[in-house]
């Protein structure tokens, strides 16, 4: 994988992890307002984001894997910050959104 | 034109304003694009004419339109990652055109 590849495949994780993490927020944001079903939906869309991202991380795993050497460089590690914290954002808004649902069943 | 680009660090940002500046040269357009992180956008808009957002931080558009009187606009994600400038010009001009 040449430099120039390189850099797109760090775009690529960047652009989709920052994609779900972005529905993410927008699903806690609907679930504060009690609206799951919004929520729901908005999360299935982070998921499909997030997957996106994954393929991404993996076609330079696959690549490594076969031999061809990652050149790394600070691009691709800020690249994997954002699938971290966007794949930890994921989980922990998941159950944010149950909580709220609890706390509204609660009520009702 | 100016155009600010903002992203959480301000780092992925200053690779498409790399391809941005380098598409405008191309096309003979006047372009000029500078990228912040989240934390210095308040202080430096003053003087840009739009404001493109990358897609990791879409989610604080609203946020960030409260405070600037300029448009505000997300960057797809597709386009952002491929640095399809081709595109975000021409989201760019239909919001500036309206």
């Amino acid at each position: 994988m040449n430099e120039f590849e390189n850099a797109e495949v760090a775009m690529s994780l960047i652009a989709y992890s920052g994609e779900a993490r972005t529905h993410a927020f927008e699903a806690l944001k609907c679930a504060r307002k009690n609206d799951f079903v919004q929520a729901k939906e908005l999360m299935e869309s982070a998921e499909k984001s997030s997957l996106k991202a994954h393929q991404a991380q993996t076609s330079l795993l696959v690549s490594e894997a076969n031999g061809n050497a990652v050149n790394l460089n600070v691009l691709l590690v800020h690249a994997q910050d954002h699938l971290m914290t966007s794949m930890l954002a994921l989980e922990l808004i998941q159950e944010l959104i149950v909580l709220h649902e609890t706390k509204e069943d609660k009520k009702g | 034109m100016k155009i600010m680009l903002v992203c959480a660090g301000g780092m992925s940002t200053s690779i498409l304003m790399k391809k941005m500046e380098k598409w405008g040269v191309e096309k003979g357009r006047d372009i000029q694009v500078k990228a912040f992180g989240l934390s210095e956008y308040e202080e430096n808009w003053k003087g840009f004419d739009i404001v493109l957002l990358g897609p990791q931080i879409s989610y604080k558009a609203t946020e960030i339109q409260n405070i600037i009187p300029l448009p505000v606009s997300q960057i797809q994600s597709f386009d952002y990652a491929v640095g399809n400038v081709e595109n975000i010009m021409k989201q760019v001009d239909a919001l500036l055109n309206k």
